[in-house]
């Protein structure tokens, strides 16, 4: 055994909300060690995984003594087949305008639904920065945060309290349809309400997803959409470095076997290649299947924990192609600005839905909704990462047999917007949610740990009874994204969690 | 003072408008109830449509209906009895069958022939089920509070409702990890949510049945699970998540309310049809009818979709904008179709042992949960499910009211069915079309089948709109999804049966606690109405 006790905290896994987790806790004088399996940390925000990002919130950043990161902004473009596209930025005025030269009952309905959906993301938002509370254990504290949650709602004033209890459970397609004409429009909405989830737009539950993206990106629809000068890595070098000054200790290539428990209580880790470590907590950045399956080991867990585990819906529903170039092809009707552009193609309500339904049962659809980004690599050599979605975790037919014809149908439907595409290919990668399980450590390659919908949030995210950032073991908590409010790069997680792990202190 | 004039006119004479109307007559009121059709009953019917054969040409079966309303309204001394059926099946392509009894020990039996896991997991499964059912019960006969007011009576039905979640006594509320429960079976896919108990897929897909039965979720989309509780949560004689049939069909339901009506001194006027409200100073104080009548009335309530209430019968300027658009987009859709049959002989079905009470329920043919999500699929293409779940019982082998000696009746529910069929719509060929489809799909199952059929009547949500008056069809006169339960039910803000026309009420389905021959939503909107006149209320439901 090495000497290695007088840790007080262990983070296992470095992604960013490890690291957000472990500064704050270096900062307040504790000794942390971040133990990360891969060879570097930063987990999946880097030039690969991560197209955009949302701005940090200023909590999370002021608790990390700020961030210096610069952040672009990103205009998305809705790629139409006859070159009609949409082009919105996130500003109020201008996307009224660029939205009226297809309908002017739409630009206005615009405003109007934005201005609903941003009022309500704020309340949702008030929900995020902080722990859930538990319900019906006596404490004033939850009671307190209970009252003022439901105070937050009320004050959004009768006509919108109602408006707002409607939506949770609505599915956006209807609301879209409700407002909208235009179909490209209401595709391109339905496309940021589903992305990341196992939803289509006409699953009921799909609006909040909408909200809940929201609520990270400025409360706006299209606006708070960035990319970090430097490299989306930035995000997280910038963490490391910060880690390095405030003196956490990061091990790389240190892939965790399991927790050691004493009498109930998580004391320490053990590595892969034998050694132990001792902490007084353990913080798991690691997915919640994984932190009860692995981490702790099923003879750890009581039947009813078992099962909420194994029934944990984290199955990712995102594959990611990335096309190398030898130069950019000519996207219809775009310029150069365009092409800097975050590109949608997701032609409408539709084209989603027939997308998703194949997936729901683990198959193949060969017309995927894809969000394009134009990328340089490391020799100025263009790229295109394209963000494919609803592309099934495992297939019947395994994904080997079939990414060849999957990759070729992806550039078949790019070539109905740049038909010069396959002249500028050099090389083609695919992605597929298992290949992001086993790269990165993610149980079912899911961005989020585990789905957004209503059963998996709040009090009930990850499982009921572990919502509070502390597991079913004394001394092991958790910081992914798999608790609340989840993933989406915002650090929230890992915030929330070096909360609750002071307070235990 | 105007002839024609009554304590209340109750529009439209389905099982709430009736229910809705027995009960303020047996407080003392002077009642009418206008009907357009020459039957009454709306869509609890039973109609000789093929000389010697009765349909229950609707609705088809009988569970949901309160039990306080049946002794209340005391319907068995108006004839009304319902024979409850042992149990259901679902029959496999490859000639092998799974069952389900009104006796648990049974099922667990029949389950284990297919896993021994799930009839394990069955028993908590049960368990789960009918603790969600006693945790609705009460709710369904409250009126639901108005959350955004601070009126002392919604903050104490708040305050009710609240307790009634929140009590620290296990058996009188529920504790932390029952609330988690309770939130996720409202919110989960039933996929989800039979995910955690079963294994087999025949077992999932017979459950998943009663979760897509009238509504346009298929059995992924979130929200499925609670109408898997919504038809579980009715009892015969007591036995919870039991279903029977009315003996002499549906229409022995709204009969036995009829009678209870009249004998009471209330009234039915069938074929009169009601065009308009008709109001002064912002109130509504009559109806006038096709036929050129009018009637005057203090209160007015309505027992139809809240659609046709507020879209058709009321003029849009008396009401305000807002609740205009929430009705405008309240979500109504048409999933359904049925076939009513008139058979020569009993059909024989190969998969089921004879004689094997399995057989005396509702039967099926779709073995996975990927079938049923499928057929919704296809439905919402605008197209009819190629391979449709069906519900088809045959009620004349429990009750010989139903067809001559020797002679059956045969009841088809057919899911999905959309009401805007793609491609020009429904005419009679296709309409026709799609009922040789499903007998195709049956007579897979029976092979003398097709030989046995006298007659046929096939409908579509174009006919369940047109004859009944159900907006597209929709049997739940409002889909059952989160954004429209409770609170929600029928427009958020006027969920207590109260409309913003003063003197306007309404009682059918499209309130809470939604559809199903349940007569809940009648009973709490005439409690509402009587309230309101200061007219004592007696009976056990309040």
């Amino acid at each position: 055994m090495s000497d290695n006790s007088n840790f007080d905290a262990i983070i296992i896994g470095g992604g960013h909300n490890g690291l957000v987790c472990a500064n704050i806790l270096a900062r307040k004088n504790k000794r942390v060690l971040i133990c990360e399996a891969r060879k570097e940390c930063g987990g999946m925000v880097n030039n690969e995984i991560t197209n955009y990002v949302p701005p940090v919130t200023t909590a999370v950043s002021s608790s990390l003594g700020g961030m210096q990161v610069n952040y672009l902004p990103k205009t998305t473009i809705a790629l139409s087949e006859t070159g009609q596209h949409i082009r919105l930025v996130g500003n109020q005025h201008i996307d009224h305008k660029s939205i009226s030269t297809f309908s002017s009952q739409d630009a206005d309905r615009f405003n109007d639904f934005h201005e609903k959906m941003s009022k309500f993301s704020k309340t949702l938002g008030s929900f995020m920065m902080a722990s859930p509370p538990r319900i019906m254990n006596n404490s004033f504290s939850d009671y307190f945060k209970l009252f003022k949650l439901g105070l937050n709602v009320r004050l959004l004033g009768k006509k919108n309290f109602n408006e707002f209890a409607r939506m949770i459970g609505l599915n956006i397609a209807d609301e879209l349809e409700d407002n909208f004409e235009n179909t490209l429009l209401q595709g391109l909405i339905a496309h940021d309400s589903v992305i990341g989830s196992n939803l289509g737009p006409r699953s009921p539950g799909s609006l909040i997803n909408l909200l809940y993206r929201m609520a990270i990106h400025n409360n706006s629809l299209f606006g708070g959409i960035f990319q970090i000068e430097g490299g989306n890595d930035q995000f997280t070098k910038h963490l490391i470095e910060k880690c390095k000054s405030n003196n956490v200790e990061i091990k790389t290539s240190a892939s965790v076997k399991n927790c050691i428990v004493e009498d109930d209580c998580a004391v320490g880790v053990e590595l892969i290649n034998g050694e132990k470590v001792y902490a007084k907590k353990i913080i798991s950045n690691v997915d919640p299947r994984s932190t009860y399956f692995s981490l702790l080991g099923s003879q750890n867990l009581d039947t009813d924990v078992k099962r909420k585990i194994k029934h944990h819906r984290s199955k990712g529903r995102v594959a990611k192609l990335i096309l190398d170039l030898n130069k950019l092809p000519s996207f219809n009707n775009c310029d150069d600005i365009d092409l800097d552009s975050r590109m949608v193609v997701a032609p409408s309500i539709d084209y989603i839905e027939e997308t998703f339904n194949p997936s729901k049962f683990d198959k193949l659809s060969l017309e995927p909704t894809l969000e394009i980004c134009v990328k340089k690599d490391s020799d100025q050599n263009p790229k295109l990462d394209i963000q494919v979605q609803y592309a099934p975790y495992k297939t019947d037919q395994g994904w080997e047999n079939v990414k060849e014809n999957y990759i070729e149908s992806i550039i078949k439907i790019i070539s109905k917007y740049a038909p010069n595409i396959n002249e500028c290919i050099e090389h083609k990668k695919l992605i597929t949610p298992d290949d992001i399980e086993l790269e990165y450590n993610v149980s079912g390659g899911h961005w989020h740990h585990g789905e957004i919908q209503i059963d998996q949030l709040f009090m009930m995210r990850p499982i009921p009874g572990a919502s509070q950032y502390k597991t079913h073991l004394d001394g092991l908590f958790m910081c992914g994204a798999g608790t609340h409010p989840g993933g989406g790069l915002t650090g929230i997680s890992g915030k929330n969690a070096a909360k609750a792990v002071l307070d235990d202190f | 003072m105007p002839k024609n004039t009554h304590d209340v006119i109750v529009v439209g004479a389905g099982h709430n408008g009736l229910t809705a109307a027995s009960y303020m007559a047996k407080a003392g009121l002077d009642v009418v109830v206008l009907e357009k059709n020459d039957w009454i009953g709306g869509a609890a019917v039973s109609r000789e449509l093929y000389p010697g054969w009765k349909y229950s040409n609707c609705s088809y079966v009988c569970s949901l209906l309160r039990p306080e309303i049946m002794r209340d309204l005391e319907l068995y001394k108006y004839g009304l009895q319902i024979i409850p059926y042992e149990g259901s099946a679902t029959m496999m392509k490859n000639g092998d069958y799974y069952t389900h009894y009104h006796d648990h020990d049974m099922t667990i039996n029949s389950i284990r022939r297919h896993s021994h896991k799930d009839a394990e997991a069955y028993e908590r499964y049960s368990r789960d089920v009918l603790r969600q059912c006693k945790i609705i019960k009460p709710l369904l006969k409250m009126t639901p509070p108005d959350l955004t007011s601070f009126k002392p009576k919604d903050l104490f039905g708040a305050l009710e409702f609240a307790k009634h979640f929140a009590a620290k006594d296990e058996l009188d509320g529920l504790g932390e990890k029952e609330i988690y429960d309770t939130i996720r079976f409202y919110t989960m896919s039933i996929r989800d949510y039979l995910e955690e108990y079963f294994e087999s897929e025949i077992t999932k897909a017979h459950l998943a049945g009663s979760a897509i039965i009238g509504t346009a979720l298929g059995p992924c989309s979130p929200g499925s699970a609670y109408v898997l509780l919504h038809h579980y949560m009715g009892e015969v004689d007591g036995s919870v998540g039991s279903w029977g049939y009315a003996r002499g069909g549906m229409g022995s339901i709204t009969q036995a309310m009829m009678g209870c009506l009249k004998d009471h001194g209330g009234e039915v006027k069938p074929s009169s049809e009601v065009t308009n409200v008709i109001t002064k100073n912002g109130k509504a104080i009559g109806v006038a009818t096709q036929n050129g009548d009018e009637y005057y009335a203090k209160k007015i309530v309505s027992n139809l979709d809240v659609k046709r209430t507020f879209l058709k019968i009321t003029e849009e300027k008396d009401l305000p904008d807002d609740f205009v658009r929430s009705v405008k987009n309240f979500k109504i859709r048409g999933s359904s179709g049925k076939l009513n049959i008139a058979l020569d002989a009993l059909p024989d079905f190969p998969c089921i042992p004879e004689g094997d009470p399995g057989g005396g329920g509702d039967m099926h043919f779709t073995e996975t949960i990927e079938e049923m999500e499928g057929a919704y699929d296809d439905w919402k293409r605008g197209e009819w499910s190629r391979n449709p779940y069906v519900d088809m019982c045959i009620p004349s082998k429990s009750d010989p009211t139903m067809a001559e000696p020797g002679k059956h009746y045969m009841s088809v529910f057919i899911q999905y069915v959309p009401f805007n069929l793609a491609n020009g719509g429904w005419n009679e060929e296709r309409k026709q079309e799609f009922g040789r489809h499903i007998v195709d799909c049956i007579s897979e199952f029976s092979p003398n089948f097709k030989d046995l059929i006298n007659h046929y009547e096939v409908r579509t949500p174009l006919e369940l709109e047109n004859e009944v008056g159900l907006t597209e069809g929709n049997i739940f006169q409002g889909e059952l999804t989160m954004d429209q339960l409770m609170f929600n039910r029928p427009v958020p803000g006027y969920a207590q049966y109260r409309t913003p026309l003063k003197n306007m009420y309404i009682c059918s389905s499209s309130t809470h606690p939604g559809g199903g021959v349940m007569g809940a939503p009648g009973a709490n909107a005439a409690r509402e109405v009587l309230l309101d006149m200061n007219v004592p209320q007696k009976g056990n439901y309040y």
